[in-house]
């Protein structure tokens, strides 16, 4: 066990670690959120990109 | 009190007192992002307070600053906090990136289309495939090399002049009053108010992808990132909120803009509510007990 002072190489180092981000339910369901709403985010851009170039009809012009 | 009243109020409470918070936040610690983030949340409160007073009645100046602030601008100043927050990760280079280089894609077969009469289709996949490949040649020539934080002050320096246009144009298109009616949300009335083909409306669409990517990007990257380290939880959490608040929002307007659905005024009141306990839940404190191991630090001998 090192003492304060020993120099410990970085992939020794432990650190702290919150409870929430070693359950299963977090370790799945946040990519999976993330997964999803970039989708979402990427389809809404190439609407508003086919808006904005005319490529896509736009009733509110 | 009808939906059309009772929506707008609640959203300007929900977004007035998350903008104090922020504001009062900037005043204790600093920080651009937090100063931008007030900003973008203001512009968000005054498209609410105008939709609140347009339900009683007709006044141009309020429709004027309904559509500034709540159709136009508050997505692009509220991402233009996350850039500034995320400057040392490098986004205001990658939106740089992302912006010339699908500018340069949809110029080069804009330009081919008329000349060979391609379809809209094949011309839309040409765009959006050719866009991720010129993207990433300008990221990795020129843009990642640039200075983050001196590229957010060009990012904003250019919304502030895009913001003054826009203010500009829609204080001088002309109204039709007689299109208005109280009973109905804006959302449902605008395109006729508005004169067709006015300049203003072409502006709607870049504020908002830029304001979109930086805003939903920037707090997928910051959850994605913190997550990948298995640290701050709560952020994690917060920054899915504030993404999911901000796309509801996004999702509504687009819509609306088809034409298939009405239901911004509601979308408003989630995205305010999401992004708030986001907000809350990002800039919580983490709790001082934690059930992992017990740390074991290295002290450095000097």
């Amino acid at each position: 066990m090192p003492l304060r002072g020993d120099r410990v190489p970085l992939r020794l180092r432990r650190v702290e670690r919150p409870a929430l981000t070693r359950s299963s339910l977090y370790r799945l369901a946040v990519p999976i959120a993330l997964v999803v709403l970039g989708a979402v985010m990427l389809a809404l851009l190439v609407l508003a990109g086919g808006v904005l170039l005319g490529l896509l009809p736009y009733p509110g012009r | 009190m009808t939906a059309t009243q009772a929506l707008p109020v609640a959203s300007a409470g929900v977004i007035i007192l998350f903008a104090l918070l922020v504001f009062r936040r900037f005043a204790q610690r600093g920080g651009m992002h937090l100063l931008l983030w007030g900003i973008g949340l203001s512009l968000f409160g005054v498209g609410s307070l105008a939709e609140a007073y347009s339900a009683l009645g007709w006044h141009p100046t309020v429709f004027r600053l309904w559509y500034l602030g709540g159709a136009i601008l508050n997505a692009a100043w509220l991402g233009q906090g996350t850039v500034y927050l995320l400057a040392g990760q490098r986004l205001p280079n990658v939106l740089v990136a992302v912006l010339l280089g699908y500018a340069a894609a949809a110029v080069l077969f804009l330009g081919l289309e008329r000349l060979l009469g391609w379809g809209v289709g094949i011309v839309a996949t040409l765009i959006a495939f050719h866009g991720v490949i010129f993207t990433w040649a300008i990221y990795r020539r020129w843009a990642r090399r640039w200075s983050g934080t001196r590229l957010a002050g060009v990012l904003t320096a250019s919304l502030i002049a895009g913001s003054l246009a826009a203010a500009y144009l829609i204080f001088a298109v002309p109204l039709d009053a007689a299109a208005f009616d109280a009973a109905q949300p804006l959302s449902a009335q605008y395109r006729e108010i508005l004169p067709a083909g006015a300049q203003v409306r072409r502006l709607t669409p870049i504020f908002n992808i830029y304001g979109t990517i930086a805003l939903v990007g920037g707090a997928l990257y910051s959850a994605w990132l913190l997550w990948r380290k298995e640290i701050l939880p709560n952020r994690v959490l917060g920054n899915i909120l504030i993404a999911g608040g901000a796309l509801a929002i996004a999702f509504a307007s687009t819509q609306l803009r088809f034409g298939l659905a009405d239901y911004l005024y509601l979308a408003e009141l989630v995205a305010a509510i999401l992004m708030f306990a986001g907000f809350l839940l990002a800039t919580a404190r983490a709790p001082a007990t934690a059930a992992a191991p017990a740390p074991l630090r290295a002290e450095s001998s000097s």
